[in-house]
């Protein structure tokens, strides 16, 4: 063979070679798409009433998908199907399995199913399934077993299950509220401490009216709820003991104590105290009843809340010449004003995922819920009215709950005030509801 | 005989001249003809410039569109998938969460005080018999490697690291994918889709448009800006999803923010299914990655 002839040889060797690859390359090639745009909307879903099987409770199989679907619904971020337009029945959901066709074709996308059964001890054990209808997988299942009674907290622990699951954040509906019950006329008005689940179902009195009382708060075990109370008309921060129902002062101090909070480890009481004409903040510790003074100013500082790592403070204070709100340290050192809108600003709170604190702003006569960054950027205002006031965060730090007060009656010379939720959108309000009149509502974190 | 010659010879000169005239005119209509085509095609060329290149333009220019990611360098990816993972997703994998607090028992068979709740006995349930909705896809080919039963001491420790870097997780796939911003990337991919036939932008297009309408995006989530998930989906012939894979299956294990995400995409897909693809270019869209990007929209 000649040196042309190999090298021609090899010249269609390599041309083969290239074409063989160009081949390959082509052939396996993959589209690679960015899809930047959706649709943003609630998220269908189908809450079928639950199976009762074997001599369990009938009612409470309606009644649990009732109260999933009232939980779901009202996040604003699912949209529960009518019953009504359900194809498939629950009966045939648990001979055939479930069709998922047939809830496509109603535009669902998820689906939820259950069974009943009262479990040889009598009690009852509630199983759920959540669906996703497109893929036909499980997305999640769980089994529970309790007494029928406490059927309500089995629905909320499995509309939490739903909305971590389907949201990935953590949920709030298995917690509670409390707030200040208020029944009678403006100057004689009998302001009582309540309980109920954060439904509004569950309502339960804790105090009997007999004195004034003010600004609950829960202590992060939920065994015991911090709060202002008038005893003998002299303003003090006591403890409420939830299990025991025991109420005592908490410490003996010379000025009045007021706007109390538990810090995040439930070991210590944040709260203001008035001495010789001037509010400064200080700490109590719970077990050694040791207290520290952390502002030491002029001018008033009061509503202290810790961040939820315990190690920052924020509080309003007016030593800028204005009512505003500040964040320090919990050692009282490095105190910088966040806020510098037109107007004062009231109540801070630290939201428990720790990116936001909430507000009330109050602005020629208006008054409005809003959040800021601890940073003091980004402040928003959610909602306004002509007394809103006093939030506080649901569990996951997604929901704020205030209260509402409106001018009602001829001549709008009597006052309803309700408690109302938001969410930080600030597009989807909702009252929750109340035997009678409420105030200064505190959200309990998730329930143990 | 003059008169006789001429007459004679005209028919003759003149059936001649004739047929060349014939001829010519032939000639010259085809020439015309070509002349005609000639110019339309110049012509048209200058209204619309030519297509295949005007294509290249916009892809070129909407170079997100279109990436092509050639067999060898993804089967020697180290971070390629291995062919396994293309398969549907394992029950254990769509298995419930563990419960959050679980009480280990609640005996009493009073009623629950509602001032200290009680908590009930939780169970975690297992998926029931769940067939999947569509067959695992075929074992990919291009990913098998024969592996030679006795390898030289050297290539076995290369094997090895080989197998070492299969093992590693997938961010470097999707890096390289995701480089598709880079314009010397794209340049690259534009010439390889050049060479042969492309995706258009507006075919692109079209399946953006049927997947945005399929896509619900929950108002206020959060950590959106690192939301973004690639799936890999398999199409039949008949563009309908053969299967869905989840390429960063670690982080949907584990961050239940990404879970919900990519549970949301994958239902996006299967609720545009069969997609709206270009029927006649199958070999470029049978695999498609597909990257849900909520960061702009929230």
């Amino acid at each position: 063979m000649t040196a042309a002839n190999r090298k021609s040889g090899f010249r269609i060797f390599l041309m083969s070679f290239m074409l063989v690859m160009m081949n390959i390359s082509l052939a396996h090639a993959e589209l690679d798409l960015s899809l930047k745009s959706g649709t943003i909307e609630k998220l269908p879903i189908a809450i079928t009433t639950f199976f009762p099987e074997g001599g369990a409770d009938r009612e409470i199989a309606q009644d649990m998908p009732r109260v999933i679907n009232d939980n779901l619904e009202r996040t604003g971020l699912f949209e529960p199907m009518n019953p009504r337009a359900f194809i498939q029945s629950v009966d045939s959901i648990q001979k055939d399995g479930i069709r998922f066709a047939e809830w496509r074709a109603i535009n669902v996308q998820t689906l939820v199913t259950g069974v009943l059964q009262k479990s040889d001890d009598g009690r009852t054990r509630v199983e759920f399934r959540l669906w996703d209808v497109f893929s036909e997988q499980q997305l999640s299942g769980m089994a529970y077993t309790t007494t029928k009674d406490n059927w309500r907290r089995i629905a909320h622990i499995i509309s939490d299950d739903i909305y971590k699951r389907l949201t990935g954040e953590e949920s709030y509906f298995d917690s509670r509220i409390v707030y200040v019950s208020e029944t009678g006329p403006a100057n004689m008005r009998i302001k009582r401490l309540a309980i109920m689940d954060q439904d509004g179902a569950n309502h339960n009195y804790l105090t009997d009216g007999s004195t004034l009382v003010l600004t609950p708060r829960f202590s992060p075990n939920q065994q015991m709820i911090t709060y202002l109370a008038y005893y003998n008309n002299k303003p003090r921060v006591y403890l409420y003991d939830i299990d025991t129902g025991r109420q005592r002062v908490l410490g003996d101090f010379p000025g009045m104590t007021f706007s109390p909070r538990f810090s995040p480890d439930g070991r210590n009481v944040i709260m203001s105290m008035m001495r010789d004409g001037n509010s400064d903040i200080y700490i109590m510790d719970l077990s050694s009843k040791r207290v520290n003074q952390i502002t030491n100013h002029l001018a008033i500082d009061t509503s202290p809340s810790f961040s939820p790592d315990g190690k920052q403070v924020v509080f309003e204070s007016d030593r800028g010449g204005s009512q505003q709100l500040y964040v320090m340290d919990a050692t009282g050192a490095n105190p910088q004003r966040i806020t510098f809108g037109a107007g004062r600003y009231a109540n801070p709170v630290w939201s428990p995922r720790g990116d936001l604190i909430a507000f009330t702003r109050m602005f020629k006569g208006e008054f409005y819920i809003g959040v800021i960054r601890p940073d003091g950027s980004g402040e928003r205002l959610l909602t306004t009215a002509y007394h809103v006031e006093g939030p506080t965060w649901s569990p996951n730090g997604r929901v704020l709950a205030y209260f509402k007060e409106i001018p009602v009656g001829a001549g709008g010379n009597s006052r309803q005030t309700r408690v109302y939720t938001v969410d930080l959108t600030g597009f989807n309000e909702r009252r929750v509801p109340t035997p009678v009149d409420g105030s200064d509502p505190a959200w309990s974190p998730l329930n143990p | 005989m003059n008169a006789a010659a001429t007459i004679e010879k005209a028919p003759f000169i003149d059936r001649d001249d004739v047929r060349r005239a014939m001829r010519r005119a032939g000639e010259l209509k085809w020439g015309l003809l070509l002349s005609i085509l000639f110019h339309v095609g110049v012509v048209a060329v200058g209204f619309m410039g030519l297509p295949y290149l005007k294509r290249d333009t916009i892809v070129i220019q909407d170079s997100i569109a279109v990436t092509l990611v050639s067999a060898d360098s993804v089967s020697e990816n180290p971070q390629a998938p291995p062919p396994a993972k293309t398969q549907k997703r394992p029950p254990q994998n769509t298995a419930p969460e563990p419960p959050r607090r679980i009480m280990p028992t609640v005996a009493t068979d009073t009623p629950p005080s509602p001032l200290a709740p009680q908590r009930p006995e939780t169970q975690i349930i297992t998926p029931i018999d769940n067939p999947p909705l569509v067959a695992p896809p075929a074992r990919k080919p291009v990913f098998e490697k024969p592996v030679p039963e006795e390898a030289p001491p050297e290539q076995q420790q290369e094997n090895f690291q080989s197998l070492l870097r299969n093992l590693m997780p997938d961010e470097p796939q999707s890096q390289a994918s995701e480089t598709h911003d880079n314009p010397d990337e794209a340049q690259e991919s534009s010439f390889l889709t050049n060479f042969q036939q492309s995706v258009t932008a507006d075919e692109m297009g079209a399946l953006r448009s049927q997947l945005s309408g399929c896509w619900s995006v929950q108002a206020g989530a959060r950590f959106a800006e690192d939301l973004i998930v690639p799936l890999r989906i398999f199409v039949n012939r008949d563009r309908s999803v053969r299967n869905i894979e989840i390429m960063e299956r670690g982080r949907y294990n584990s961050d239940t923010f990404y879970r919900a995400a990519a549970d949301s995409a994958v239902r996006a897909i299967y609720r545009c299914n069969p997609l709206a693809l270009p029927a006649d270019k199958y070999d470029l869209w049978k695999t498609i990655v597909i990257r849900f990007d909520p960061s702009g929209m929230l």
